[in-house]
């Protein structure tokens, strides 16, 4: 399929999207935990696919260069979101009138179970507050479901850093929900 | 004893929140809202090429760089026949410390 969509066959295109859509679509919605920006993440990744195809040499699977593209793609939407906010704080520190910032509301991942959103939601804030190596170990684990093995292949990293990585995020985010709980008894 | 029991269960149901998560889908036809943001950007591209290669544009942009060039030539006359009147004598050993123009490619910037 690569191969036919490096010679610019569009129906190869097409068939690539449809099968790695949700993949791309719920990593970035694990990152960034909007669904609108997830969308805009997920077309910015298949246009990149698109234009940048014939440098995949094959050295790793598909699925681990779109997985690496889709993380940078919400790494950089994220930081571009809070430079804004910061942009927009300074603003208004001048008295300038500047776009309100709005502050979502707790994120509901729609494939979490039922019983489990208001938990999930708790989690999530939390996720948000973990430093960024930890966050996207634990977000392509738990939300995306991949093994030790393929974080470590989609972070060029061994699979014993990817065990740190998670035990301190765990760690981090039992630490984090504790003063949750405590400040909301 | 018994909240700090409570509030370690609440901790460990939560770390386990997301255990049997389903994968999240974008909206329907995803597919044909990628290709039109992909035939808006290539319209965009088109729109400013379009607009360069106007007959228009370029002599317009012509006539800006034949006038830009008219007036720096105009001005270096005027400033070189005042040097020359008021004598003004240029050691040129210092020029090109003072315009620190002593590295002259940019190997030798690249090597210690």
């Amino acid at each position: 399929m690569v191969e036919r969509l490096k010679q610019g066959e569009e129906a190869a295109f097409k068939t690539i999207v449809d099968t790695w859509q949700d993949m791309v679509f719920n990593t970035a919605l694990g990152i960034v935990q909007n669904a609108e920006d997830a969308e805009d993440i997920s077309q910015e990744v298949f246009v990149q696919v698109y234009q940048s195809v014939s440098s995949f040499k094959g050295d790793s699977k598909f699925s681990t260069w779109l997985y690496r593209i889709a993380i940078t793609k919400s790494l950089d939407h994220e930081r571009r979101k809070k430079r804004k906010k910061r942009f927009a704080f300074v603003k208004s520190l001048f008295g300038e009138e500047s776009e309100v910032i709005i502050h979502p509301p707790d994120f509901n991942h729609p494939g979490v179970v039922m019983d489990k959103k208001e938990n999930a939601a708790a989690l999530f804030q939390a996720i948000n507050t973990l430093p960024e190596n930890q966050r996207i170990a634990f977000s392509l684990h738990k939300v995306e479901g991949l093994s030790y093995q393929e974080v470590s292949e989609v972070m060029n990293t061994t699979v014993s850093s990817v065990e740190s990585l998670m035990h301190r995020a765990k760690n981090n985010l039992k630490k984090n929900l504790e003063d949750y709980y405590n400040e909301n008894k | 004893m018994e909240q700090r029991i409570d509030i370690n269960k609440r901790v460990e149901d939560t770390m386990n929140s997301l255990d049997g998560i389903q994968r999240a889908t974008p909206k329907p036809y995803f597919y044909t809202r990628l290709r039109a943001k992909m035939n808006n950007e290539a319209n965009n591209w088109s729109g400013i090429a379009g607009l360069i290669r106007r007959p228009a544009y370029a002599f317009t942009m012509i006539a800006v760089v034949v006038s830009l060039n008219a007036w720096l030539i105009f001005k270096n006359n005027n400033s070189t026949t005042a040097a020359n009147t008021t004598n003004f004598q240029v050691n040129t050993s210092d020029v090109p410390e003072e315009y620190n123009m002593a590295v002259t490619t940019l190997y030798n910037y690249e090597t210690p």
